[in-house]
């Protein structure tokens, strides 16, 4: 077709796409943020004699409101996982020690139990196709330290790798899609947490009173 | 229009056949190969019970195979490390952040492990972007994008499964994972030390150990 033998309402239609071009760039460039709560249950953990100690659990501001963003096709999808990680790891720490409190800060947990645990996301890593039956794979990489009761020396660390999968699905299935891949990533993570906790030489060490400075003397 | 049809359908099936890329890319260990006398790439250095064995992954076959990605061309040098306490009463903390490639003759160390990472991260993800912005448009050619997300986030998941963990070790106790650092150019050997620390953790002394390295592409 000769470009110059447009009819006026030829022109007119190519006069309104034109017009409409650039808005239908700028709103593919700056996509939609989509927030996500993410209400995972907590894992069920298998039964396990509890450690008899008492652990100041710190779950500071980076982890009580850790978020993740996911960028797919323009758009960003925000996961709020500070909620679900408290609740692991109190239910985690609670099924393994006898007696847990929680504080904001280690500064503030020091001296309030024979030891202090810190988590801490380290990494979050996830892979995906745009298909609706790709898989959707997700890593988290979560660090527990173990410092002594006055927030002085580490005591013990461990990074555990906790994986979960499953498929992407459509628009009207990958939120509801999304929740079962992070459900079975915040189940692998309760199960290698208790495992590692349980396992440590250093944690079976925790009131024993081994963990207490040398100088330490216990009041009549 | 025959053409343009086997063209559009060609593209529409290798858009549902899959990459090339697989869901998880194989686990290396080494510990499999411990105590057997195994090629001059693995050198091990020992100090205070604690032994590191440092192997190269310089060779794009085995780059490919364990990362999908032929490192040493985007200038990343991946470095296996393995680390066990053999002391029989001393727990050993072990961190990435301490461990420290020099070049020979360099004074400053390279760029650390999450640089590295983002680096190949920033690369996989660079190629998905244009593919994204030139081939996204129609259902076909977003099958066709699809594959190119998938290979890129794969890559960098891939990466940070297999990156060591920083973690205690107590006596008897082993761990092994990678750790990354960008290389001086692409695809150019170089020669250097790594340096390994440890902390007790009982009196907070450090243990270092210097490993020299000869990485050389091929």
């Amino acid at each position: 077709m000769n470009p110059n033998n447009h009819t006026p309402r030829f022109g007119l239609v190519l006069t309104v796409a034109r017009l409409l071009l650039v808005p239908a760039l700028a709103a593919l460039a700056s996509g939609c943020a989509h927030t996500m709560n993410v209400n995972v249950k907590p894992a069920t953990l298998a039964p396990c004699a509890k450690l008899p100690a008492r652990v100041a659990l710190v779950l500071n501001k980076d982890f009580t409101e850790y978020t993740h963003t996911m960028h797919m096709m323009g758009d960003s999808f925000v996961s709020r996982l500070g909620p679900p990680l408290q609740d692991y790891a109190k239910n985690v720490t609670q099924h393994v020690f006898t007696e847990v409190s929680v504080h904001p800060t280690a500064a503030e947990a020091a001296g309030k139990a024979d030891a202090i645990l810190i988590p801490k996301v380290t990494k979050f890593d996830e892979s995906y196709g745009l298909w609706a039956a790709s898989k959707h794979q997700t890593v988290m990489i979560m660090e527990w330290n173990l410092k002594d009761r006055d927030n002085q020396k580490d005591l013990w660390l461990d990074s555990i790798d906790a994986r979960g999968e499953g498929k992407m699905g459509n628009a009207f299935t990958f939120k509801s899609n999304h929740l079962k891949v992070l459900q079975s990533l915040f189940d692998d993570l309760s199960a290698k947490t208790q495992k590692a906790l349980l396992e440590s030489p250093e944690i079976r060490q925790i009131g024993s009173g081994a963990t207490r400075p040398p100088d330490a003397r216990v009041l009549p | 229009m025959k053409t343009q049809s086997f063209v559009l359908v060609s593209l529409a099936l290798a858009g549902l056949v899959g990459c090339g890329t697989p869901d998880r890319l194989p686990e290396y260990s080494s510990a499999a190969r411990a105590g057997s006398p195994v090629g001059s790439a693995v050198k091990t250095v020992e100090g205070e019970g604690v032994l590191v064995s440092l192997e190269p992954f310089a060779d794009k076959a085995r780059c490919e195979t364990y990362f999908a990605l032929n490192a040493p061309a985007a200038g990343i040098a991946i470095l296996h490390l393995r680390v066990e306490n053999r002391s029989p009463d001393t727990t050993w903390l072990l961190r990435k952040a301490h461990c420290k490639l020099s070049l020979s003759g360099a004074d400053s160390p390279l760029g650390d492990a999450s640089t590295s990472r983002s680096t190949a991260s920033g690369e996989a993800l660079a190629i998905t972007g244009a593919a994204l912005m030139g081939l996204g448009s129609t259902p076909i050619l977003i099958g066709l994008g699809s594959h190119q997300v998938k290979h890129a986030t794969t890559v960098q998941r891939n990466f940070t499964e297999k990156e060591l963990p920083d973690k205690t070790l107590s006596p008897g106790q082993a761990t092994e994972g990678f750790v990354y650092y960008q290389m001086p150019k692409k695809n150019v050997p170089f020669h250097g030390t790594l340096q390994v620390s440890l902390v007790n953790t009982r009196n907070e002394h450090n243990n270092t150990l210097q490993i020299p390295i000869d990485y050389e592409p091929q």
